[in-house]
């Protein structure tokens, strides 16, 4: 295995890839910034340089690991060169495992630094790295339960048409789930509207609320959030997100209360008077959160590559699957084929959510899609790059599942099936 | 009793489509028996099944029918696999390696100490006449050269049994005539060697026992030394006997 590993890694050093990749990453720092406007104030600046030169850099990485995997066992069999390793001593399953390895490590080096430049280059001019904030969503039951509940009352109801209620319930399910998922209440003037949250008391929260400009739901937005002892009143008719501080009411009038005395108080749901003039229309699953205070941006950074590495490793892992079964151009062909269908089959099933409005073709083409998307359920739920430009703190849990998943065990399935197929295809 | 290296019995290997449709019958019912200590040549014309034979040998594919045991074992065990050296017929390099890299790294491959590996690199290094440009990338060496940096790697574990497929393709008369040495040392040391080639000549002073191949049967083989002193012209006896033996192939067609 470390055989394996130090050839490839010589070969990435002596090829050039490695200082190529390096150049890229450090002039995506330096170069990408300019060439991008943000909206002018310090946050915006950074969180601009964070989506644009992390998202450029993670994207790279994940090409690159995907483009130096596909064209490795490929390449050795074009040269005949792989019969001389078959016929040794060592498991075809040890080479692949030892050359996944080398670009796992050549991918940690380079987001490695990457990490250390946006520690570095965004703070440069005076600005304070700002700490991330841990992102807590409603604690309602699960969209599927609810969708679940609709369900057994719409087939109860003596009102629903027996064709409807013939049709296959999966579907209705599915059609239900996501309708729950984007179901939004409308809070009129003076009336409130309570949420269910689980967030520990004594922690100076936020209440961030999200407004998806596809509903154009708002002219503006006047309230006030209150969550246990605390409050925070919201005015405003421009940002499409907004974080409102909540204060203990105690410190409002006198200024001279602990946070955290209002433990006391177990009201656990957050509420939202609406004082404006204008109805206010919210998504309960999508557009309310509380934030409360997370770490330093430089560890969320870490977490962050460690994310991006789990996936680039993954993506090597799958390229050297299809190096061992294909010729490079085929593997690379597909690969790109298969990356482009996990990355737009979400969307064509969150844009074409109603399969009972259309054609065979596009049922045919929605089922690839679903399938294609509860395939990659888990590469879509990690998000690093948008998740270290919005501050949103990746909770550890969610490192370790993508480690797990993304870096053991698929690896070890596609290499697996690498060394399998390698032994079949030596002619 | 004399170890029995190589043995295959009743040995076919049809290949086949994607569909399982077969294609070509590369080896149809071949036996044979190569004994610790042979340098055994395996010659045939272009096609007859060589290759697949030597490939079924190192384990790189499996038979359709028969057997094949390496040293009693599996080909693709790994405890067959350890005693075992093999140089393909073109030499092959990674060319970002230098010389040395290149043995030391199918030193690794054959699981070998780190030190060890160095030691055995250097003594094959200086004994392939290489020493002098080891540490210069192999990507550009003339085929001589790599042949024996090839050569050398398939030596640096110290094999027991040693697959030479045409050892000699590509060289100068002077690099033929070191690999003819090489071999005969090698198997004066107690190797067991199998090998391939056109050069009936080389072959013939290299070998002691022979098979003769064609259209993936064997049409012939026994001593070396006998068939030469059956034959008219000492010199060119393997040669006039390979044809023999092809041309009586042909007739019983």
């Amino acid at each position: 295995m470390i055989t394996a590993f130090l050839i490839t890694w010589r070969s990435l050093w002596r090829g050039k890839t490695l200082w190529i990749l390096l150049a890229a990453v450090v002039a995506a720092h330096f170069l990408l910034p300019g060439l991008v406007r943000s909206d002018g104030s310090a946050a915006g600046r950074l969180e601009m340089h964070v989506r644009v030169v992390c998202g450029t850099v993670s994207a790279l990485m994940c090409v690159a690991s995907l483009a130096l995997a596909c064209g490795s066992f490929a390449r050795e069999r074009d040269a005949e060169l792989l019969p001389l390793v078959l016929v040794r001593p060592i498991s075809a399953f040890s080479v692949a495992v030892g050359r996944w390895l080398a670009l796992v490590v050549l991918v940690g080096v380079m987001l490695a630094v990457n990490a250390a430049l946006v520690n570095v280059v965004p703070f440069s001019s005076g600005l304070t790295p700002p700490d991330c904030k841990v992102h807590h969503s409603p604690s309602l039951p699960p969209a599927e339960v609810a969708a679940a509940e609709a369900m057994a009352a719409f087939l109860a109801s003596e009102r629903t048409p027996e064709a409807v209620k013939k049709a296959p319930r999966a579907a209705v399910l599915a059609l239900l789930t996501a309708k729950e998922n984007e179901r939004y209440e409308v809070v009129r003037p003076g009336k409130s509207i309570s949420l269910p949250f689980d967030v520990p008391a004594g922690e100076r929260l936020a209440a961030r609320t999200r407004f998806s400009t596809m509903y154009n739901t708002r002219m503006a937005l006047n309230g006030i959030f209150r969550y246990r002892d605390c409050e925070g009143t919201v005015s405003n008719s421009t940002q499409a997100i907004l974080d409102t501080p909540l204060v203990p009411r105690a410190d409002i009038l006198s200024l001279t209360v602990a946070p955290g005395a209002g433990d006391v108080l177990r009201d656990l749901s957050l509420t939202f008077t609406n004082t404006g003039r204008s109805d206010v229309m919210l998504r309960p699953r999508r557009d309310v959160e509380l934030l409360a205070p997370g770490d330093s941006f430089f560890a969320n950074s870490l977490r962050a590559t460690g994310e991006m590495m789990a996936l680039a490793g993954l993506l090597a892992a799958f390229g050297f699957f299809l190096s061992a079964a294909l010729s490079r151009p085929v593997a690379l062909f597909t690969a790109v084929v298969l990356l482009s269908a996990a990355l737009m089959a979400p969307d064509a099933v969150s844009q074409f959510p109603d399969e009972f409005q259309t054609t065979a073709g596009e049922k045919a083409g929605l089922a690839i899609s679903r399938a294609v998307t509860r395939f990659t359920a888990a590469l879509s739920e990690i998000s690093p790059v948008s998740d270290l430009a919005s501050g949103r703190a990746i909770p550890m849990r969610e490192l370790i599942g993508a480690i797990v998943a993304d870096m053991v065990a698929w690896p070890c399935i596609f290499l697996g099936l690498s060394a399998f197929v390698l032994r079949r295809k030596v002619r | 009793m004399v170890e029995t290296v190589i043995e295959l019995k009743g040995v076919e290997k049809t290949f086949r489509d994607f569909w399982m449709r077969p294609l070509a019958q590369a080896v149809r019912g071949l036996d044979l028996e190569v004994r610790r200590g042979d340098v055994f040549g395996l010659i045939g014309p272009n096609g007859s099944g060589k290759s697949t034979t030597i490939k079924m040998v190192l384990g790189l594919i499996r038979p359709t029918r028969g057997t094949v045991r390496l040293f009693g074992l599996d080909p693709r065990a790994k405890a067959a696999r350890t005693r075992l050296g093999y140089l393909p017929e073109l030499s092959h390099l990674h060319p970002f390696l230098t010389a040395e890299e290149t043995v030391l790294y199918y030193a690794g491959l054959s699981g070998m100490k780190r030190a060890a590996a160095r030691a055995r690199t250097a003594e094959l290094l200086e004994e392939l006449k290489l020493s002098h440009v080891r540490r210069r990338t192999v990507g550009g060496f003339s085929k001589g050269m790599a042949r024996r940096v090839a050569i050398a790697a398939a030596l640096v574990a110290s094999p027991e049994l040693l697959i030479l497929d045409e050892p000699t393709s590509g060289l100068d008369p002077i690099g033929t005539r070191e690999v003819k040495e090489l071999v005969g040392r090698l198997a004066a040391g107690g190797m067991t060697v199998l090998l391939t080639s056109h050069q009936l000549f080389d072959v013939q002073d290299i070998c002691n026992r022979v098979a003769v191949v064609s259209a993936g049967r064997q049409v012939g083989g026994g001593v070396v030394a006998d068939i030469v002193a059956a034959a008219r012209d000492k010199r060119h006896a393997l040669e006039e006997y390979f044809e023999e033996r092809l041309n009586a192939q042909k007739d019983e067609q």
